[in-house]
């Protein structure tokens, strides 16, 4: 079923793939910004990684004609997710109101479905429980839940960070504004690659460069209807 | 008693043909055939309970040596639990492995017991009747198995509630479109109605049992026999209900695994999203199934001495039966094979180049055991009969169906469409200890119930054989059945 | 006239089925015959009537009841709560059929078991008359008759070689009434508290402590205990104060008029719980909070000037922030009445 264009919010991320210099300063303001524990060296290893957003590196050629290509994936928040009506208890779910997938931590038992199904592979299982060596603890964020172990977590384009904006328009009986909300990622980019807004503002900087000429989705031809769109022309390689 | 004066005996006092060359057919005929072979139900009712009365010492070193491993399968549960799921092998890509392919498996194994007690009885097969309640206690105990392995997996036990239909104060129900709760409902619905289908079966042999024992046995088995007297009527209703449940249990058998296998194939992971996952899977729990049958006749009749019971033909017949069942999974198997060759969709053909490549000694491991093996072998009524022979068919044929499933599911989830998480699965201590764990509780389980329930549903085989007898056409002898309903 | 029940045991169908004609043209009703055995042999070997089955209202019944089960895990619980998932809508059709199937399955079962246990009256709780060599292979026929009609009945027995002849009086055993209803009553009551113990935890009706690794996370405490102090020469400790959201204020010379309109605010907004001279308020304040220092005194000599606007505005641990009672003025004149008090 189609999102229907309600009074809610379409939550819109653009990667301008082009612009990508594939710092990883978003991976790190996610890290800060969302209470994502830092994994071991060990635990890389056995390919656990817990990044919500990761550069995604392809090499292409061989050397001396080697060239490297930067992808930032992060949960799509897909319209058509896959990962939404295989868990068993509503952990994930679609929001009418901001139209992204919702993961709720203390209804997941864990059954990693979810996880599965996501062709992405951007949803994230606490192995362990989650460790901040001090003095990290005093870090983490009061807006966001530090997850229990056996619980899976993704990118949630920052939705404490929509939930603030959106309160404090309500409170100053205003409508938001484009650019009042950035989640962490996109605030922290140096080369602001990564915009956020909401596509259903016709003034919004997403809504005027959704229909552009580079634009593609990740995986379009699954049908899963993700609300990030990529931006890429011509040939983006590094250092040429 | 008083002795009878009666011209006419009872059915097992039939006398041989006066005849010699036809008195020897007879004879071969009792040999060979447990239909034809009628003893008095006297002795046979304690050639039956003498086991289950009495038990050896390897009857207990047998359960020293599994309660050891069931113990290991529990301590490992427990510290999973405490820790954390992260000391097993899975990653971010690989999020189901051998927990998964456990619970399929074990679900699987026990197809073959509805299939026998129920499809086998509804078709008027004679060479389910000594094996159709071993095989029962097969899925019995391999759905309490299975049903241990969605909560092993899970992450958050505690709160495993959640997906129970529970009327709750925050009026959250579990979520009806998902593939784990149609498992849920079907698996459920199948443990039921196969306790209830084999507990009315088990009626009038509990009855015999009480019959013929004494003290505290003859008290528990007197009220499992709810008062049975084996009137008329008791009978008729016996019958009718075993075939309404027969009738329900046969779909409903063929929708527990096909909801197992749509937990696989509702998933859009390439390798699992086919159509043909859900007859695939039945056939080959089948498959397996038919295999776990066998090997438990063989275990049962030399532990427990049914050589009278089981018998040549039945080892037969379950040969031919799974010579059928391995060409019915080499079929499926292909087809899903040639299907993903042929179409040469790049997900599709790196799964396969990945179980051809670096999994390919578990790969050839299984197709020498599902197809070299059996396929080579089963053909001869000598292999067949032969016990050594099929206790070896047997386990390789659970081993090849074991590994297939891995295959699939943590096989499947290592490769999907960005490459950069293409991640790969290796098994850790954990999921080998819960694994060899839990095959031995359910042997474990199984053989303490050989000792308290009879294990051969002796009415069956009486019935059998008071309507099976001989009849003289020309110079042979042949046996004849009487269809009673 | 006493009844007696009469059973026979014989080697095989045929000598059964002649037995019984010979009884009936004795006069005894079909009704008050029965065979045992342990085979299965149909009514008409004995040229009786089957029994009567009452199985089809019982699965009617379980399937519709599992529908029912069917239609309030797939419409209701979504129009309780419509949860939004996947582009499926709330009430997707082949879902919906698989919980059907499943469902109408299970409770059909249920329901021909249930009128199997019922028809036969399971489990039977009085005594009945039966011989153990019946599962054995031997048929049983048990006749009920009058006294003068047993003794025909015993000898058509004899005349066919019965194995086992037994008579007693009927009397000796009872009927089996609704015994079988009040045990499922009693298994049903027994259940059904079973089934309820659930809904008193899922209501909160009861609470107990379940387990919640949410609350072993290092967030849980980690602001409590000691405050960590900010490394030597990092904060500046002269000067104005700077409070988020608050202009800055400087400190107000400590003036008679500043320590007089000190004292008086200490009086109203602090005496109550470190007392006039800063040296605690009594024992009952006392009692229920052991963190108010014994001399306010003491304590504030080691803290900056700063560091005290920065208690009284904001608090400290249990101790309210005043920033909605006071002005930064009359803050700085208790700061500096709080300067004088002595250890």
């Amino acid at each position: 079923m189609a999102e229907e264009h309600n009074n809610g919010h379409k939550w819109t991320m653009i990667v301008d793939v082009d612009k990508c210099t594939g710092c990883q300063a978003c991976v790190v303001a996610c890290h800060a910004e969302n209470n994502v524990p830092v994994s071991s060296e060990d635990e890389v290893i056995r390919g656990r990684a817990m990044h919500w957003i990761r550069i995604e590196r392809y090499w292409e050629g061989e050397y001396p004609d080697v060239k490297a290509r930067f992808l930032p994936v992060f949960c799509q928040q897909c319209g058509n997710a896959p990962c939404e009506p295989v868990c068993p208890v509503y952990a994930s779910y679609h929001s009418t109101q901001e139209n992204i997938n919702i993961q709720v931590y203390n209804r997941c038992v864990g059954t990693r479905y979810c996880g599965n199904n996501c062709p992405y592979r951007v949803r994230i299982f606490n192995y362990w429980a989650p460790r901040f060596d001090a003095p990290l603890e005093q870090q983490l964020n009061p807006d966001v839940t530090v997850r229990s172990p056996g619980v899976m977590e993704k990118c949630t384009f920052c939705i404490q960070r929509i939930r603030r904006g959106r309160e404090q328009a309500k409170i100053e009986g205003r409508p938001l504004e484009d650019g009042e909300i950035v989640p962490a990622c996109a605030q922290a980019c140096p080369t602001d690659a990564l915009i956020f807004g909401d596509k259903w503002d016709e003034n919004s900087r997403v809504a005027q460069m959704v229909p552009s000429e580079r634009q593609f989705k990740l995986l379009e031809n699954l049908g899963t209807e993700p609300a990030v769109y990529y931006l890429k022309g011509g040939e983006a390689h590094v250092g040429e | 008693m008083l002795e009878s004066r009666a011209t006419v005996g009872p059915y097992w006092e039939r006398p041989l043909p006066d005849d010699e060359h036809l008195a020897r057919q007879v004879e071969h005929g009792r040999e060979e055939l447990l239909m034809l072979d009628a003893r008095p139900p006297a002795e046979l009712n304690q050639l039956t309970l003498a086991r289950m009365r009495q038990t050896g010492p390897r009857f207990w070193m047998a359960v020293a040596g599994l309660g050891v491993l069931t113990l290991a399968f529990f301590t490992a549960w427990a510290i999973q639990i405490v820790s954390g799921l992260g000391i097993t092998g899975l990653n971010r890509s690989v999020m189901w492995g051998p927990y998964i392919a456990n619970l399929i498996y074990f679900i699987g194994i026990g197809h073959a017991g509805t299939f026998i007690s129920a499809a086998l009885r509804l078709m008027r097969m004679d060479f389910r009747r000594p094996i159709a309640r071993a095989a029962e206690t097969i899925t019995l105990f391999g759905l309490a198995c299975a049903a241990l392995f969605p909560i092993i997996h899970v992450g958050r036990i505690w709160k495993l509630f959640y997906m129970m239909p529970i009327p709750n104060q925050r009026e959250l129900w579990p979520n009806f479109r998902s593939a784990l709760f149609w498992d849920m409902m079907a698996i459920t619905t199948y443990l039921i109605g196969s306790t209830l289908f084999m507990f009315v079966a088990l009626i009038p042999d509990f009855a015999m049992a009480r019959d013929h024992t004494t003290g505290w046995r003859r008290k528990v088995y007197g009220a499992l026999s709810l008062g049975w007297r084996g009137t008329d009527a008791e009978w008729h209703r016996l019958e009718v209900v075993s075939n309404i449940l027969s009738f329900v249990i046969i779909p409903v058998m063929f929708s527990v695994h096909t909801g197992v296998s749509w937990n696989l194939s509702m998933a859009i992971q390439p390798g699992w999203h086919s159509a043909i996952f859900g007859p695939f899977f039945v056939v080959g729990a089948l498959y397996s199934g038919v295999a776990a049958v066998i090997l438990v006749m063989i275990v049962i009749r030399k532990t427990m001495r049914y050589g009278y019971f089981m018998r040549e033909e039945h080892f037969n017949a379950m040969g031919i039966f799974l010579l059928i069942l391995t060409l019915s999974w080499i079929y499926f198997y292909f087809a899903e094979w040639i299907t993903n060759w042929y179409g040469n969709l790049p997900m599709e053909k790196a799964i396969q180049a990945m179980l051809t490549g670096p999994l390919a000694p578990l790969f050839y491991l299984m197709l020498f055991c599902n197809i070299v093996v059996p396929l080579g072998t089963l053909w001869s009524r000598r292999v067949r009969t032969s016990l050594p022979a099929m206790f070896v068919i047997g386990i390789l044929v659970q081993v090849g169906m074991y590994v297939e499933r891995v295959l699939i599911v943590a096989g499947s989830l290592s490769r999907n469409e960005l490459s950069f998480n293409w991640v790969n699965y290796t098994p850790h201590w954990p999921e080998v200890t819960v694994t060899v764990g839990t095959l031995a509780f359910l042997g474990l389980l199984y053989m303490v119930f050989t000792r308290f329930v009879p294990i051969i549903p002796v009415w069956e085989v009486y019935e059998g054989q008071a309507m099976q007898e001989t009849r003289r056409v020309g110079r042979a002898v042949v046996s004849t059945r009487t269809e009673v309903h | 006239m006493a009844d007696f029940l009469l059973l026979g045991l014989f080697d095989n169908v045929e000598t059964t089925a002649d037995v019984i004609d010979e009884v009936r043209a004795l006069g005894v009703q079909d009704e008050q015959m029965m065979v045992m055995s342990n085979v299965p042999y149909p009514a008409r070997f004995f040229a009786r009537k089957p029994a009567r089955l009452w199985f089809l209202p019982f699965v009617l019944g379980g399937a519709a009841l599992g529908a029912l089960v069917a239609f309030f895990l797939t419409r209701v619980t979504t129009n309780i709560y419509p949860i939004e998932v996947g582009g499926q809508g709330l009430h997707p059709v082949p879902p919906t059929a698989i919980i059907y199937f499943e469902m109408v399955s299970l409770f059909s079962m249920l329901g021909a078991f249930a009128s199997f246990l019922l028809q036969n009256r399971f489990p039977i709780l009085t005594r009945r008359m039966y011989d153990e060599r019946i599962t054995d292979g031997y048929i049983g026929l048990e006749v009920r008759a009058p006294l003068a009609v047993a003794e025909q009945v015993v000898s058509v027995f004899e005349a066919h070689h019965a194995r086992v002849i037994k008579r007693e009086d009927a009397a000796a055993f009872k009927p089996q009434g609704i015994r079988h209803l009040l045990f499922w009553g009693a298994v049903g009551a027994g259940g059904l508290v079973a089934v309820l113990i659930p809904l008193l935890l899922t209501y909160d009706i009861v609470r107990i402590p379940w387990i919640n690794k949410m609350d072993d996370t290092v967030v849980v405490g980690a602001q409590e205990g000691t405050r960590l102090a900010a490394p030597a020469e990092s904060v500046p400790v002269q000067g104005p104060v700077f409070i988020a959201g608050e202009p800055a204020t400087a400190p107000l010379p400590a003036t008679d008029v500043s320590l007089q309109r000190g004292q008086m605010l200490y009086g109203t907004n602090c005496a109550m719980c470190h007392g006039m001279q800063g040296d605690k308020v009594g024992a009952e304040v006392g009692k229920y909070f052991p963190e108010i220092p014994q001399s306010l005194g003491a304590r504030a000599a080691i803290l900056s000037d700063q560091d005290l606007f920065r208690v009284i505005r904001l608090g400290k641990n249990r101790m309210p922030g005043l920033a909605e009672n006071l002005s930064p003025g009359e803050t700085w004149d208790i700061v500096n009445y709080v300067r004088g008090l002595g250890e």
